[in-house]
């Protein structure tokens, strides 16, 4: 072979083999972001359904179901204990995998609904167990700096004493700092962001209505009152300004509740005065109602600091009294006059677990609020805890933090096992979980039960 | 191109018909050397009939007649090579260039501002033939490893534009701030990397004293001397060279797959008492991959890296001239891209790595007068670099995928947010860093301009020129940033209602545009004069008076001192003497100034001898032992200096105490600024002082078929810079002032041997090795807190690797109650790793820190390659080796767990016989594994294993097929009809295998643990072509 055509041949073998890598060099330029999941559902197979595991856990756990069920998620319903529908996230046919709901303690049975079939199985159960757990959502302990007001990730936020705080749609929070600058602040857990919508004001305890939608706020002291719509992102608008409320409400006023009608915003101030202004009506001076419903001084010298929270499976109002150390209930009679009556406490400070009116003992109970199943929830700023007064037996129960709280450190986990320092209020989601007014500790608390 | 040669190929044939049958030719012109002197004397004949002849005439001037068509001439020369040239038509303007045959003893060799015959040398000088670093690589310092006897190099990175080689003269001899050693490039301080292989005409070594003393303060890490070509007189000559390679990893780290992973961490869990981890839904997740936002299970190599990368790399010289002029130009292209990974679908830019590299050279010499020569240098560099958006450098896509575990996170959620575990530079998504982070490009030009203006001064006194050269060189830099970074979330569960709960854990950034720029250039200017005459043949004198003043200023500082330009001034001279080429003596000395020191105290004197004898001179020897040709012993011995303080560059000035303002101040007296002690500065600051000793032994033997160099050294480095560190606090010092207060020895050998062995023509085997091998002792050094005489640096090697002594793994419960109390850790358990109480106290603690083995830098580097040349094919192969190197392995991506639920996990954690499993857990007695890898698995921090330790030192040493090359020479008569003179093709291949002790790494890059641009395996295919 001559040289020329050996280099000829050579160049061709060479560039062949470089051509070759050169395929290959480009296939595996792909980036692969999904993993590809093939559909197993057997059509010729009976559907059914054969085991589940975990077989046992609490809320917000992952289960797997296995059995032969169908080709897409949108054909398939998953529900525990009979009618506690679960939410799915995916299926591959032979397993669905998805989310244990809230349900009943104990064994609880299992059906897929797959298009018109039920399938159950016996050997298939879930052995549900009711969790309950303490966390910080946002804020440092008892760290303000840079400041009370600082924005931004919601782990990096910080705050001053947390006075207040409502619940709003996709369970944001909304927080109030009374005494930092009187801030309004948007804590939003699902984007993870801390926004100050207003400063300035000297915020009572914000409402929410039943859509969560909007939120009112009045100056505590000065009593303007204001509203926040979502729609609105969030930004204050006024609504009323005191113009003769100081007829009516002769002191500061700690908080707002709405009843089932949400035409009237209803408050008590701290020397006893309880009344409500209209959301719909209008008095003669264009301002919007408002009314004096009674006068009932405390009995101590003391202000009695008063939070308050409509039920309504009881239809009332269950309000704080801090100085007397109970709780009230304020209700409309059959006559249509207004009532107050001793609820729970009013057997001096303390702490007592116990029949609610008989024997248990409050230390400033505080913020108010009404859960599930009707039982009334008190966060007490002296004694750092917060407290149940069931409504079936009506028995007082310590169901988080430890008497006497810590101003060393915050203790999250088991409620009973966890701390608080001088907490002011408590208000519940959409999925009866309670949120928390870290107050003095300078964060913002969730009490699970679930 | 073709258009032109069809039109040579024309021209030649049209000619070859036109004077086929004439007989009556004149031939004539003009003979010369390579460096346009004009021949006086050669000699002209007729191959047929070499009665027919003539010589050159005094102006080298020649004219034959009567020539006949298709006769050829030779042209010959006493000391050149012949030429032959076939005549075919009359031509009374011929050029003709002989070559000048260099035999043994007039060998010159390129020393410390200036050349030497290689027979004379007294130095410790290692000169690489420039054939040798013509292999295709990133950088010169890439093939120093194990092809320079003397020099010690690592790389580090594979990176494109990060692939260069560190390397030291002799290892490390100073712990101070500068240990690597002076490059200059025709003459000037230049850099290696920036230089195009194919432009170098020589490259030296100087290791010892005598060798570097001229250079003063500079020459006490010992000098790479490079000097480009020159152009030669003659016809056209153009060289062109083409590659391209496909380069892959060897060696990537193997990490877990999420199963593996989930299931290991469980283990490292509860075999210390805690929970599962991840439960049988989240392991039947992982495989089914039916959540793979919160159960990815992702490789993240595949996500950002290719298998091969693509490289090229072009040359094109041209040389030639005449008598009165004599140019060399070159042209090189160097492009080298990543093997990184761009989503192709993302970016209409490109965001992988790549370098770029465009260099140009003129080299111009001019004969002003017969007696004076003008050289001009030109040389321009652009050096491009992009590479994505995030940080100043690529390292964090390597430290993210060494920290990322396929379990972490998902690359996009199924909501379409990308996903990010934190803030943190390693928990970044390594997709969003490559591909959604923008992009940085960097810019650099680098002009070198050199006029040398050389005067022959023979008319004064024969064998005397003098010489000035001025030259500048100047850097300029752009960095441009164009950045951004999308929202990124961490979904760490799911809501109720299946959605995922996910923070934001990084800000999204819009699209922003930054920059940076540095502009730095140097003035330097010498004036050298040359001596070298013989006297009566036998006494050869050689004399060099050299000064020079350098002066560097940049933008990089903003600093009121450290913007002043930096300047050297230094004479330096050498004088030397040889009897009969076999007594020589050499005597050089540096007289260098340095700004770091006060007024007064700024020069230093740094004097060398060094002698030589060869014996093989004698007949006696001769005879007495015949099959030695040559024999050479060299001694030397003298002081060179070092005056760089740290690697600071803004530390200037040491000996100057300064003051500045503090800040306004409210106290006691009231609002206002106060005055402060800046820095203290020191008395009686002076340079690093190298007392470097060498024995030298050269030889040739058996018809000179073996060569054979050795050199022994040691090198006492005195007055080594350190900030004072027993001055007590009471003294109230604002700052630690610098002293020459540390001493470290250094001593070490190397050498090379070859062998030669010809068949017959063209074909001959050569077979070569060399090995450098060092050490060094710390002898004095500044600390404090010593208790114990191990904790002290000195007595050591100043790289020494330090940790715990570890005694194994504890066998029992008993095991480990009978001993002392372990480090950091309350509850030690069987299968941790158990240490020696060195100092006795009962407890594992810092104070049983030792030195342990070796240091990164490996101490003995080997090469040995053979080449056998058979007619047209060339094979070659290159081994390259070091030894005596350890480094510790541990860090992210090596300790399992180590960082809870970051950090990959090797797959030989994976292999039960490689780590230690409590019988209680595994139910196999056997797993409890005496000499496992891995100790009992940890999640989370574990003080006690995962420390420094003899249990993680690792032996580095390697020997790795560096290179193999065959080459074929095409010659062919059609060839010279377009003018080209042979062509070559040549495959490379690069690191081609690997002998050693490290599984997952490279073992020069061991000590990253994997989180390093992997050095890379490259196969070349070359074409280069001779005009």
């Amino acid at each position: 072979m001559s040289d020329l055509k050996l280099f000829e041949t050579m160049k061709h073998q060479l560039s062949y083999i470089f051509l070759i890598a050169l395929l290959v060099g480009c296939a595996s330029n792909e980036v692969v972001k999904f993993q590809n999941v093939p559909n197993k559902y057997d059509p010729n197979q009976p559907r059914e359904l054969t085991g589940i595991y975990p077989s046992a856990g609490g809320i917000g756990e992952l289960f797997v179901l296995e059995g032969n069920f169908g080709d897409s998620l949108s054909q398939i319903k998953v529900y525990f204990a009979g009618d506690r529908e679960a939410a799915l996230i995916s299926t591959d046919g032979q397993t669905i995998y998805g989310i244990v709901p809230k349900q009943p303690g104990g064994k609880n049975s299992i059906s897929v609904v797959v298009e018109n079939d039920h399938l159950t199985n016996e050997t298939v159960t879930f052995d549900y167990t009711v969790y309950e757990r303490v966390s910080t959502v946002s804020g440092t302990f008892r760290d303000r700096t840079p400041g009370p007001d600082a924005d931004g990730n919601i782990y990096q936020a910080t705050y001053g004493v947390i006075t207040a705080l409502c619940v709003v749609a996709n369970d944001n929070i909304i927080v109030t700092e009374y005494w930092d600058g009187g801030h309004v602040r948007l804590v939003s857990t699902q984007e993870s962001q801390v926004t100050t919508l207003v400063s300035g004001i000297a915020p009572a305890q914000p409402v929410a209505n039943k859509a969560r939608d909007v939120v009112y706020v009045i100056n505590a002291d000065g009593y303007t009152l204001y509203k926040f719509e979502q729609a609105n992102g969030w930004m204050p608008t006024l609504l009323r300004t005191n113009a003769g409320l100081d007829q009516i409400f002769k002191a500061k006023l700690f908080d707002l509740a709405m009843d089932d009608s949400e035409e009237w915003l209803y408050t008590k101030d701290i020397v006893g005065n309880f009344g409500r202004i209209s959301l719909t009506e209008t008095d003669e001076d264009g301002n919007l109602k408002a009314e004096l419903l009674f006068s009932i001084p405390p009995s101590t010298e003391n202000s009695q600091y008063a939070f308050l929270s409509w039920s309504s499976m009881d239809q009332c109002f269950f309000a704080t009294s801090s100085s007397e150390y109970g709780i009230y209930k304020i209700y409309q009679d059959a006559s249509g006059n207004w009532q107050q009556e001793q609820y729970a406490g009013f057997n001096r400070v303390g702490h007592f677990d116990g029949e609610k009116l008989r024997e248990a003992q409050f230390n400033q109970p505080f913020g108010i609020t009404i859960g599930d199943d009707g039982s009334v929830y008190v966060i007490e700023l002296g004694n750092h805890v917060v407290r149940k007064i069931d409504r079936t037996t009506g028995y007082v129960t310590t169901v988080a933090g430890v008497v006497g709280g810590d101003s060393n450190q915050e203790i999250n986990g088991a409620p009973l096992e966890s701390t608080f320092y001088g907490p002011h209020s408590m208000r519940v989601d959409s999925e009866g979980n309670f949120y928390i007014a870290g107050g003095d500790g300078c964060t913002l608390r969730k009490l699970a039960i679930e | 191109m073709k258009i032109k040669y069809i039109l040579m190929l024309l021209a030649i044939t049209t000619f070859h018909s036109l004077f086929a049958q004439n007989s009556n030719l004149t031939v004539g012109g003009l003979v010369m050397d390579e460096n346009g002197e004009e021949l006086i004397g050669a000699s002209i004949f007729l191959k047929e009939n070499t009665a027919t002849g003539v010589t050159t005439d005094m102006d080298g001037r020649f004219k034959l007649l009567n020539v006949s068509s298709g006769s050829t001439i030779i042209v010959s020369y006493i000391g050149y090579e012949a030429q032959e040239f076939l005549i075919t038509k009359t031509d009374e303007r011929m050029r003709i260039v002989l070559k000048e045959i260099v035999n043994e003893k007039e060998e010159v060799v390129i020393v410390g501002r200036g050349s030497q015959r290689k027979v004379s040398v007294t130095g410790a000088i290692t000169t690489v033939d420039p054939k040798d670093l013509q292999v295709p690589a990133v950088s010169v310092t890439n093939m120093l490893g194990g092809r320079v006897p003397g020099i010690v190099a690592v790389t580090r990175s594979g990176e494109p534009g990060n692939d260069f080689s560190e390397f030291w003269v002799r290892g490390i001899s100073t712990f101070g701030a500068n240990s690597s050693a002076l490059v200059l490039i025709d003459g000037i301080e230049g850099n290696l990397n920036d230089l195009d292989p194919a432009d170098i005409e020589s490259f030296s070594v100087l290791k010892d004293a005598s060798a570097t003393a001229v250079y003063g303060v500079r020459g006490a890490n010992g000098v790479v001397v490079v000097t480009t070509k020159r152009g030669k007189a003659g016809a056209l000559s153009v060289f062109v060279k083409s590659n391209v390679s496909i380069s892959h990893s060897p060696r990537m780290p193997e990490y877990v797959d999420g199963v593996t992973y989930a299931e290991l961490a469980n283990e490292a869990s509860i075999v210390r008492g805690g929970k599962t981890l991840y439960s049988d839904v989240a392991l039947s997740l992982f495989r089914s991959g039916l959540d793979q936002d919160l159960y990815p299970n992702v490789n993240w190599r595949d996500v950002i890296l290719r298998d091969y990368s693509w490289n090229h790399q072009h040359h094109l010289s041209a040389s030639g001239g005449g008598q009165n002029a004599r140019y060399y130009l070159s042209l090189g292209i160097q492009n080298k891209e990543a093997i990184f990974k761009q989503d192709q679908n993302v970016n209409k830019y490109k965001t992988n790595v790549d370098y770029k590299k465009y260099n140009f050279r003129a080299n111009v010499d001019v004969d002003l007068t017969s007696s004076t020569k003008l050289f001009l240098g030109l040389e321009t560099v652009i050096v491009t670099q992009n590479s994505p958006g995030y940080g100043d450098d690529n390292k964090a896509l390597w430290s993210v995928q060494s920290n990322l575990t396929p379990v972490t996170t998902p690359i996009i959620y199924s909501t379409g947010e990308y996903a990010g575990y934190g803030t943190n530079s390693d928990e970044y998504n390594p997709y969003v860093l490559m591909n959604l982070a923008g992009y940085k490009n960097f810019y650099r030009n680098t002009n070198n301009l050199q006029a040398r203006l050389t005067q022959d001064l023979s008319m004064i006194t024969e064998g005397w020129n003098v010489s000035a050269l001025f030259s500048l060189n100047s850097n300029s830099s752009l960095w441009q940033y164009r950045r951004k970074m999308p929202a990124l979330y961490y979904a760490s569960s799911r809501n109720r209602d299946g959605s995922l709960n996910s923070q934001k854990t990084v800000e999204s950034s819009e699209l922003g545009y930054a920059n940076a720029t540095e502009v730095d250039r140097t003035y330097y200017f010498e004036v050298t004069s040359n001596y070298e005459r013989v006297f009566n043949y036998d006494h050869r004198i050689t004399g060099l008076v050299h000064f020079y003043t350098q002066d560097f200023s940049t933008s990089k500082y903003y600093d009121l001192y450290a913007s002043i330009p930096k300047r050297y001034m230094a004479v330096s001279g050498r004088i030397t003497y040889s009897y009969k080429d076999t007594y020589m003596i050499e005597g050089n000395i540096g007289y260098t100034g340095s700004e770091a020191f006060k007024k007064g105290e700024r020069f230093g004197t740094f004097p060398a001898i060094s002698v030589g004898w060869v014996p093989t001179q004698y007949d006696l020897v001769k005879d007495a032992v015949p099959f030695l040709d040559f024999f050479k012993v060299r001694g030397s011995l003298g002081l060179v200096g070092n005056d760089r303080l740290t690697n600071d560059d803004t530390v200037r000035f040491p000996y100057l105490t300064t003051m500045k303002y503090t800040g306004s101040n409210s106290n006691l007296w009231g609002n206002g600024y106060g005055i402060t002690e800046d820095q203290v500065g020191t008395d009686n600051l002076s340079w690093e002082k190298a007392k470097k000793y060498n024995l030298g032994f050269d030889a040739q033997f058996l018809n000179n078929r073996f060569d054979f160099t050795i050199d022994i050294y040691k090198d006492i480095r005195s007055g080594i810079f350190q900030e004072r560190q027993d001055i007590p606090q009471e003294i109230g010092l604002s700052s630690s002032p610098w002293a020459n207060v540390g001493k470290l020895k250094s001593w070490g050998y190397d050498g090379n041997i070859s062998y030669t062995q010809p068949f017959n023509n063209n074909t001959y085997l050569t077979v070569r090795a060399n090995l450098t091998k060092w050490d060094n002792k710390v002898l004095d050094f500044e600390e404090s807190g010593i208790y114990y005489p191990y904790m002290s640096r000195i007595g050591y090697n100043s790289g020494v690797n330090r940790g715990l002594v570890a005694l194994g793994l504890f066998k029992d419960e008993e095991d480990v109650a009978n001993s002392p109390k372990q480090f950091g850790l309350n509850n030690v358990l069987p299968g941790d790793i158990k240490y020696k109480d060195v100092n006795g106290d009962g407890v594992i603690d810092e104070y049983d820190i030792v030195p342990l083995q070796y240091g990164t830098t490996p101490q003995i580097q080997y090469g040995f390659a053979t080449e056998f040349n058979w007619k047209n094919w060339n094979f070659s192969i290159f081994f390259e080796g070091a030894s005596k190197v350890s480094f510790f392995q541990g860090g992210t991506g090596y300790y399992p767990f180590a960082w809870g639920a970051t950090g990959n996990v090797l797959t030989s954690v994976a292999n039960q016989k490689n780590r230690w499993t409590p019988a209680s857990y595994s139910q196999d007695a056997s797993t409890e594994n005496p000499n496992a890898k891995f100790p009992r698995l940890t999640y989370g921090a574990n003080d006690n294993n995962n420390r420094a330790s003899s249990f993680w030192l690792a032996n580095g040493r390697y020997l790795r097929l560096k290179n193999a090359q065959v080459s074929y020479t095409l010659k062919h008569e059609k060839f010279k009809k377009i003018g080209l003179r042979n062509a070559t093709i040549t495959l490379y291949g690069d690191n081609l295998w690997l002998w050693d002790k490290v599984d997952n790494f490279d073992p020069t890059q061991a000590s990253e643990n994997g989180a390093e641009y992997p050095v890379q395996r490259v196969y070349t295919l070359q074409v280069s072509l001779q005009f």
